[in-house]
């Protein structure tokens, strides 16, 4: 264990040793414009997407200029805007003459480059590859050793649509998208207020992707932002693709099923979370985007749950909690209750089941397992699959391994339906990455109870409560507000109450600036039977 | 020390369950006959007297568990082999809950497994939960809490539902006097209620010291009527005669419910939701025995300890008694007499006086 | 962490190389409907059982290919109850389960001569046992004979028997339906005597065991709920038939609905109530030492047939008719008390609610109840209220001139 750590350490710090000598020295900009041009293209081994447009202008002696981007990460539009708007090469000439000997020419450009945004000076090399990079134009001046640079960001990038993995009957129907800056702009339009922070950093030593920490100021606790930016700070690898990694490198614990922090691609998703006080981190690059500390009720939650009727809402949220259990539980239970407590099934169910268990040549245990696992099979099939093929994957699946299973005496249609309702129960919780989680513990619970019966099963579900009560989201007990039991977060938990009742917000992840609205804001009609007379007086 | 926190309302939790634990399988009292109702909820009185001395203790040394004011109260070497005793008491009284759960279920559910095996998976998640430490107990207790009291109350309206309920089974009240239930009261006095004495090890782990005696007195006497109207509705089901035969009364009251032809034969359900309650009794009584033998032995995390204690309790279970009914004999006859009352009673009593007369002499 | 995985070794090794001892494969398991237990004239018990064949029970596509007996009777004979449960594995392939059991079946002749006492002790220590199950005593025939024969409506017949029991207690109110634990209940009691009801064979046992009888329209075989076999100390004293026994229901308020039938006036023509809300109080007394039982009886019906021309409208004719079926009741009580008092068998509970009320008296009493209960004094007092006459007030048979 600890040579192999201290041969892993040897080996990156080489590695960083020699990225830095091979950039020593060179760090900073030639003053002669072609040796910048001919480094520039030897550090990006000559690519055929980078432009490089030469310019001359002024009098004499003529000031040689180069705009430099890479042709697939800018919008071409804002490209010549810049490059003309600085260097103006028709109208400086005469300027240019007469100011020359005032200021100089590098300035000059710098003056008049307005048509972008961001435009700043860099002196250093690696600062110049970066901006050429995320897809910034870069403009050299001959004999001086800074360049222009202004942000041409642009290039195909998807537009804003529909969530394709959240979807909900009432609400806005707006997705993220892989822009940062777009997805941060969907979020500003909800929030109009100065509060609403966001701090960027770069993750990934190769990727330098953008990450961005957002939070509502005075509402998000300081403690688990702090908690945040450390977590997100101590990471250390080559690239960030997708939020899933920063996910995997900041949750409090990788040794669970449980997923401890929330994602979602819905800004509605997002702005609700920010207003209770938690923390969204928006990844450059992926729609979906992270949100902590998320408890496990949260999972079973939808924004939709708070734009309709309280009492749907939470049947709903009841439904889907009931789904989970089903789907982690069924299995279980069927083998436990038919084959080790026989008794507690009624008389005309058991002798149904007796009669269907006849001539099947598997034991029921067996049974039950390989249905499961083949319908694992068809879902992962049939989700991978393209569309029209995947229909064809769940008919071969349903129908034939069903349907002709049962027909040949193999399994019981019993365990067909069985699974199904597994299967069906998984499909209503609405967040993937939770109902992953009883699709692997249902197979060990199957052994359980196909070894103990219902003892085993019971000793399980205390090992999983235990674990999930040990678990933590940056900080925030997982099963809070039931165990630690909180009876103020509860109105907004497995249940929902009416908006007008939740006054306050969740209390464990937020402990200032609890008030979310003022009190007693149940609707009260003024009396209707009042303005029904008036109205009749008045006619 | 374990830097736990517990709240009040977790402490309220596991009390209850400790007190449901094993005295609803095992009910104390049927040897008062149709009056074991009246009997435990004398003893729940008695029970919560007791529970002050224990709180008085405790607010003299709230920083402290029994085991660390033993020493402080009697000096360094009296307190040390006090606190040894405790430990064995403690230990002893997780094993005999563990072999109550393995008889309980061999002889109604799992008539072929071995009772080891059954011992065997109890005491493994008992160690797991442990392994997290306090606060994960807790919480898991306030998870099981909730499914107890469902399924509490959904059985007793299957109960009540199913007509079982005759109340004049339960008449005439003292029948043969006070006397049957005055002798039996040492026994519900201690099982379950004294035996509370376990919390004084976790006492100091409460967060907000001043909800200790209504957490405790609560608990107590909400645990004591549950218990007081589980044994009136074992006898009122069941007739005196059959539920003082029956080694697990409630089971067989509960086997009776027939609603529909849907609702019948709960008793392993039941059986299962017992569990619920004498899991978290073991589990207490060994993080108890876990926690004092830290402090005795200067041990740095208890954690290290669970692996061995707990085949300790393991192999204890098995050898703690020869059969099923030299186990409840001894847990009838011995145990209230010469284990519970020395320990729960007597001791606490001398350390208080002594405490008493030392802070006495000290302000004077 | 060596330790942590020294757990999940330690799990590994639990459920993999042990577990299973209590499970048991469904197609393993043979489910006993019902168990009947006969005496054999040498000592032993003739037990039979009563199993399912869930094939040919259970609906959907399954069952519809051979037509076989829904259920099949095997019986053996040993020493003890357990010992033929495990023997007639020679003839069962499988393992019995009781767990579903719905009837106990116990013949007359061995409640005759041995009692309940030495049979209930293994229904109650079984685990297997579900005390659920009704408990029954074959009248004229074995229990075994009962047990095998067939039924056109209910496929397994010991379900056919205990529904029958329950619906009989349940609208005629002469036999109680009573489980394993009621009979437990009553045997341990010493204040109350045991009243069980009886089963019977009506026709041929040869022809009911075969799969034809079910084709018939009127079966010529079946069985039927008969008569209310008296206990004296567990064992078989006597059977109460009809009103006697209902006499015992109405005093025990077991009644749940009932049919009584009162005469009119003087005239010809009779009057069918259906009874509801029964409530019986008993109220022991005791004057100098000598006990005295009140049986209270309040019940409420409302009419269902009439016969007889009398004005249904008129208010004063209801109340004459109250008093008439109140007088109906008080006689079926009467000589039913008189009849037990005769047996010196007190299965009313008398004992039982004296206890209640005066246990003081009652541990005098104890030791010599029978003779005490045999010559008590019983007053019956019975109010009858008709709370309703149906969809007509007048009957029909006034307008037949």
């Amino acid at each position: 264990m600890n040579i192999w750590n201290r041969f892993k350490e040897r080996m990156q710090g080489r590695k960083r040793k020699e990225q830095e000598t091979s950039n020593e020295g060179k760090n900073s900009l030639d003053k002669n414009l072609l040796v910048n041009i001919n480094h520039l293209k030897q550090d990006l081994g000559d690519s055929s997407d980078l432009v490089i447009r030469h310019f001359e202008m002024g009098g004499e002696p003529l000031i040689k200029t180069a705009a430099i981007y890479i042709s697939g990460l800018v919008n071409e539009k804002n490209v010549n805007e810049f490059v003309s708007g600085a260097l103006k090469v028709e109208a400086s000439i005469e300027k240019m003459t007469q100011e020359s000997s005032v200021v100089n020419s590098f300035d000059f450009i710098k003056g008049h480059a307005h048509s972008v945004e961001k435009v700043t000076v860099v002196s250093e090399w690696d600062k110049l590859l970066l901006a050429v990079l995320s897809g910034y134009t870069v403009i050299l001046v001959d004999g001086y050793d800074e360049a222009i640079t202004g942000d041409t960001k642009g290039g195909e990038t998807r537009g804003v649509n529909e969530p394709s993995t959240q979807l909900i009957i009432r609400g806005p129907k707006v997705a993220f998208t892989e822009s940062i800056g777009t997805n941060v702009a969907l979020i500003r339009r909800y929030l109009k207020s100065p509060d609403l922070r966001f701090e960027t950093m770069q993750v990934g030593s190769i990727s330098k992707t953008d990450v961005a920490v957002m939070y509502m100021k005075g509402i998000a606790s300081e403690k688990v932002l702090r908690e945040i930016k450390t977590r997100l700070n101590k990471i250390e690898v080559d690239d960030i693709i997708d939020s899933g990694y920063i996910e995997q490198y900041i949750q409090d614990t990788s040794l669970t099923l449980f997923p401890t922090i929330y994602n979602t691609e819905r800004p509605d998703s997002v702005v609700g979370n920010l207003m209770e006080g938690r923390i969204a981190i928006i990844v450059d690059g992926t729609p979906f985007v992270l949100v902590a500390p998320a408890l496990f009720i949260q999972f079973f939650q939808t924004p939709s749950d708070y734009y309709q009727n309280f009492v749907i809402s939470s049947f709903l949220r009841l439904l889907r909690v009931i789904s989970f259990t089903i789907s982690l539980l069924t299995p279980s239970l069927y083998i436990a209750l038919t084959t080790f407590h026989p008794q507690m099934i009624p008389t005309p169910l058991l002798v149904s089941l007796a009669a269907q268990q006849e001539g099947v040549p598997f034991p029921l245990f067996m049974e039950v397992l390989l249905m499961e696992f083949t319908f694992e099979i068809i879902r992962e099939a049939g989700l991978r699959m393209p569309r029209a093929v995947g229909q064809a994957v769940s008919i071969v699946g349903g129908l034939v391994l069903g349907q002709a299973a049962v027909q040949a005496g193999i399994v019981s249609a019993t365990t067909i339906i069985v699974v199904a309702l597994t299967g069906i129960a998984s499909f209503a919780v609405p967040s993937y990455n939770i109902a992953v989680a009883p699709r692997i513990l249902r197979f060990s619970l199957m052994i359980i109870a196909g070894s103990f019966g219902l003892y085993g099963v019971l000793m399980a579900l205390f090992i999983l409560i235990a674990h999930m009560s040990s678990l933590r989201s940056l900080g925030i007990p997982y099963l809070s507000p039931f165990a630690p039991f909180i009876w103020s977060d509860i109105k907004d938990s497995i249940i929902r109450q009416p908006l007008w009742s939740m006054n306050s917000r969740p209390r464990l992840i937020n402990q200032q600036n609890v008030q979310r609205q003022a009190k007693s804001q149940k609707p009260v009609p003024s009396d209707p039977a009042d303005s029904y007379s008036k109205n009749e007086k008045g006619d | 020390m374990e830097k736990a926190k517990i709240s009040g309302w977790q402490l309220f939790v596991l009390m209850l369950l400790f007190e449901l634990g094993t005295a609803i399988v095992i009910n104390p009292g049927l040897g008062a006959k149709k009056d074991a109702w009246l009997t435990v909820l004398l003893g729940m009185i008695i029970g919560l007297l007791l529970f002050v001395v224990y709180f008085v203790l405790y607010r003299l040394y709230p920083d402290l568990s029994l085991i660390g004011y033993g020493k402080k109260i009697l000096g360094k070497y009296a307190g040390t082999v006090l606190g040894v005793l405790y430990l064995f008491y403690f230990l002893y009284i997780a094993v005999r809950d563990l072999r109550d759960f393995g008889e309980l279920l061999t002889a109604s559910t799992y008539i072929y497994t071995p009772i080891f095996v059954i011992n065997t998976i109890m005491i493994l998640s008992v160690a797991f939960v442990l392994w997290h430490g306090l606060e994960v107990l807790a919480r898991t207790g306030e998870f099981f809490f909730v499914i107890l009291m469902m399924v509490g109350v959904v059985g007793t309206t299957l109960v009540l539902g199913s007509g079982q309920i005759d109340i004049n089974q339960l008449r005439p009240i003292l029948e043969n006097g006070w006397k049957p239930v005055l002798s039996i009261l040492p026994l519900t006095a201690t099982f379950p209620f004294g035996e509370i004495i376990v919390f004084t090890m976790l006492l100091p782990y409460l967060n907000q010291p001043r909800l200790c005696l209504r957490a405790g007195l609560s608990a107590m006497s909400f645990g004591g009527i549950l218990l007081t109207w589980v044994v009136a509705m074992d006898i009122a089901v069941l007739g005196i005669y059959v539920a003082s035969r029956s080694a697990f009364p409630l089971l067989s009251a509960i086997g009776l419910i027939d609603m529909a032809g849907l609702f019948q034969r709960l008793d392993v359900a039941v059986v299962l939701t017992l569990i619920i309650g004498g899991f978290f009794k073991i589990a207490i009584f060994f993080y108890a025995a876990l926690v004092s033998a830290t402090e005795l032995f200067k041990v740095k995390k208890y954690t290290s300890l669970i692996f061995p204690l707990s085949i300790v309790v393991l192999l204890s279970s098995m050898s703690v008694a020869s059969n099923s009914v030299d186990h409840i004999k001894k847990g009838v006859e011995l145990v209230p007499y010469y284990i519970h009352l020395p320990f729960q009673v007597g001791i606490p009593f001398i350390l208080l006086a002594i405490a008493l007369i030392r802070r006495h002499i000290k302000s004077n | 962490m060596r330790q942590r995985i020294g757990f999940i070794w330690l799990f590994l090794v639990l459920i993999l190389l042990t577990g299973c001892w209590d499970q048991n494969e469904l197609e393993d398991v043979a489910l006993v409907m019902g168990m009947g237990i006969d005496k054999t004239e040498d000592g032993l018990y003739d037990v039979s059982f009563q199993i399912v064949n869930p094939e040919q029970v259970s609906g959907g596509e399954m069952s519809q290919s051979s037509k076989g007996t829904a259920v099949t009777t095997y019986r053996d004979k040993g020493q003890t109850l357990f010992e033929t449960i495990r023997k007639i594995s020679k003839e069962v392939p499988r393992k019995l389960s009781f767990s579903h059991m719905v009837v106990l079946i116990i013949g007359e002749s061995l409640a005759e001569d041995e009692g309940l006492f030495e049979v209930m002790d293994f229904t109650e220590r079984f685990y297997g046992f579900r005390s659920t199950a009704t408990v029954l005593i074959s009248r004229g025939s074995p229990a075994q004979s009962i047990l095998s024969i067939l039924n056109p409506i209910e496929k397994i017949p010991a379900m056919k028997i205990q529904e029958a029991s329950k619906k009989t207690a349940e609208v005629w109110g002469e036999t109680p339906d009573q489980n394993i634990n009621d009979l437990i209940q009553t045997l341990t009691t010493k204040s109350k005597e045991v009243s069980l009801s009886g089963i019977a064979l009506v026709g041929d046992m040869q022809e009911g065991q075969h799969s034809s009888i079910n084709e018939q329209a009127a079966p010529s075989t079946y069985i039927e709920i008969n008569g209310l076999a008296i206990f004296q100390d567990g064992k078989l004293k006597g059977w109460l038939e009809d009103k006697e026994a209902r006499g015992v229901s109405w005093v025990r308020n077991n009644i749940q609905k009932t049919v009584v039938t009162s005469t009119c006036k003087e005239n010809e023509g009779i009057l069918a109530v259906e009874v509801r809300n029964v409530n019986t109080k008993l109220k022991p007394t005791i004057k100098k030492g000598e006990p005295k039982i009140t049986v209270n009886i309040k019940s409420e019906g409302s009419l269902q047939e009439v016969t007889c021309p009398v004005d249904l409208t008129d208010p004063n004719v209801i109340i004459e008719l109250n008093k008439k079926l109140a007088k109906a009741i008080e006689e079926e009580v009467n000589t039913s008390v008189k009849t037990l008092q005769e047996e010196e068998t007190d299965v009313f509970g008398f004992g039982e609610t004296l206890n209640q009320k005066h246990p003081k008296e009652w541990k005098k009493m104890k030791e010599d109840w029978s003779s005490t209960f045999s010559e008590m004094d019983v007053e019956v007092n019975v109010e009858f209220f008709i709370r309703g006459t149906g969809l007509r007030t007048k009957p029909l048979i006034l307008e037949k001139k």
